[in-house]
């Protein structure tokens, strides 16, 4: 860059017009789509939960019937079952575990303590409450969503 | 100019963006009819994209038609109903000609094809078994003194073991089937051949209905005849148009599945050893007859499940499967039903075992106490 076009953009506004009209509509756009992801978000209550590792699934809660969908017994260990919670463990061949919690009153589930790391980025993630949350437990390949899967009438056929 | 064109490319993705949001649902309705036929109840769902004032109508003229084909199926092939041609070919003598309606022509012939097919294990000639094991009556009250003895369970196998012998005619647009001249000696009686199609009977009004549901050119719905035989369309609320299979766990007293699965436009037939059933001193006597044994099965495979071609050719085989025993049924299903998708379950000593040829990635394991294995005899 030349001398004489630094002097150029020194003298000139730090602003025109249409730079300005650019950085709004930008600034606007930015604004308006993290508002509809925020606002459209689901977060209706969650009406269980599944854990999965590496993208099978082991473990299934129902809250509305209070019974377990499904338990993979090679990896998930029933520690406590009352009226109140729920509390399993989630267990690697190799080693590491997640200690989950299930709050039936509240309707939330919580990793309590693990293993995986010295940052337990899963142990701080916040309470699954509903259906827009999640943890993840990445060494450990597990994640905890909400059962999203109610039974539909009309899309479950038994046979 | 290049301003103008960066605040466009802005809009424009942002107009992209929420086209993604915008909500394309479009109008639909969905009617049902439960129907009661062969002992049990068929249930039609249909469901009309953007209805008019002519789905009330139209669904109703289905709903008859339907009600109409599945009555003259029962009368036609019922082994029980005297103005069927089955019964009259049931109380008929040994080697006597009997006259059969379109319909048992049809049946009767799908069903000595599959006989020969399955090398027997599909026999609807186990009629005597069935009714001495209880299965045409309560047989919840049966007892131990009531099983029948060794001996006649013997004579039975022999007579079924003819059932290939039925000789089918067709002459100047009426049909025919003439009995085989063998008879067995059982408790006193002389006994003549006996079938029963309910074996593939649900199955082929499920395809009498698809057939219907085609003409009248219904894309969304399903018809399902009990838990045994199913005649999937689409499904309208879902991106691959699919409907969640869920298939029954046949241990489970709450009624769960061991496996789900998605499927759309194709017939599915399933058998179980959980349908009809009694025990005692604990040995389970089910309504599935081993042709080998004369008796209930005892081959460890607790269900077996058939997706794609016909729900009557499904239907038989899925009974034949349930007979074979863990290895003759996977070879049976690398040799022959190498076209369509199976799915059973096997009891292996207590431990319960799922074999399928349905790719991994497209069902889920509902209840981890069903170990997925290999459908291949090297693994086994």
């Amino acid at each position: 860059m030349s001398l004489k076009k630094i002097g150029q953009i020194k003298e000139g506004k730090w602003f025109r017009v249409w730079d300005l009209i650019v950085y709004g509509v930008i600034a606007v756009t930015v604004a308006a789509l993290f508002l509809s992801v925020f606002l459209t978000r689901d977060s209706s209550p969650a009406s269980g939960i599944r854990i999965t590792y590496a993208g099978a699934t082991v473990f299934e809660y129902d809250y509305s019937t209070d019974k377990y969908g499904s338990v993979n017994a090679g990896c998930i260990e029933i520690n406590g079952d009352s009226d109140e919670k729920l509390e399993l463990t989630f267990r690697l061949n190799g080693g590491g575990y997640n200690r989950v919690v299930i709050d039936k009153k509240n309707r939330s589930v919580k990793v309590v303590d693990a293993d995986c790391s010295a940052r337990k980025d899963c142990v701080y993630s916040p309470a699954i409450t509903d259906n827009s949350l999640i943890i993840c437990c990445t060494p450990h390949k597990m994640i905890i969503e909400p059962l999203k899967r109610t039974f539909k009438d009309d899309e479950d056929i038994i046979i | 100019m290049k301003k103008f064109a960066a605040c466009s490319a802005v809009v424009c993705a942002a107009l992209i963006f929420c086209s993604g949001c915008a909500n394309n649902a479009a109008d639909y309705s969905t009617k049902s009819k439960t129907f009661f036929c062969m002992d049990t109840s068929a249930t039609l769902v249909i469901t009309q994209k953007e209805p008019d004032g002519s789905f009330e109508e139209n669904f109703n003229e289905l709903c008859t038609d339907v009600e109409n084909i599945l009555t003259d199926i029962e009368n036609s092939v019922s082994a029980h109903k005297e103005i069927s041609c089955i019964y009259a070919f049931n109380q008929a003598e040994a080697g006597a000609t009997v006259e059969l309606d379109q319909t048992a022509y049809t049946l009767l012939s799908m069903a000595m094809d599959i006989y020969n097919r399955t090398d027997g294990y599909y026999n609807p000639a186990v009629y005597y078994s069935v009714y001495d094991y209880g299965f045409y009556g309560l047989y919840g009250f049966m007892t131990q003194e009531a099983l029948p003895s060794d001996e006649t369970v013997a004579a039975y196998v022999s007579l079924s073991s003819h059932f290939g012998e039925i000789e089918l005619s067709e002459d100047s647009g009426k049909y025919y089937a003439k009995k085989p001249v063998d008879t067995v000696k059982a408790n006193g009686e002389t006994l003549s051949l006996k079938i029963d199609l309910g074996g593939i009977g649900k199955g082929y009004a499920v395809d009498a209905v698809n057939c219907i549901l085609r003409e009248y050119g219904y894309e969304y719905g399903y018809f399902n005849f009990g838990l045994s035989s199913i005649a999937i369309k689409k499904y309208h609320d879902s991106d691959s148009g699919a409907y969640s299979l869920n298939l029954l766990a046949p241990r489970s007293t709450t009624g769960g599945s061991y496996l789900v699965t998605k499927m759309k436009d194709c017939c599915v037939s399933t058998s179980g050893d959980y349908e009809a059933y009694y025990e005692l001193d604990g040995v389970r006597y089910c309504h599935i007859i081993n042709p080998q044994t004369g008796k209930p099965i005892q081959t460890g495979i607790m269900t077996a499940t058939v997706f794609g071609g016909s729900a009557a050719e499904d239907d038989a085989y899925t009974t034949a499967i349930m007979c074979m025993g863990k290895e003759g049924a996977i070879r049976f299903i690398g040799d022959c039903l190498s076209d369509r998708e199976v799915a059973f379950t096997f009891d292996n000593g207590g431990s319960y075992e799922f074999y399928t040829n349905i790719p991994a990635d497209r069902y889920t394991v509902l209840d981890y106490s069903y170990t997925p294995k290999e459908l291949s005899l090297d693994k086994v």
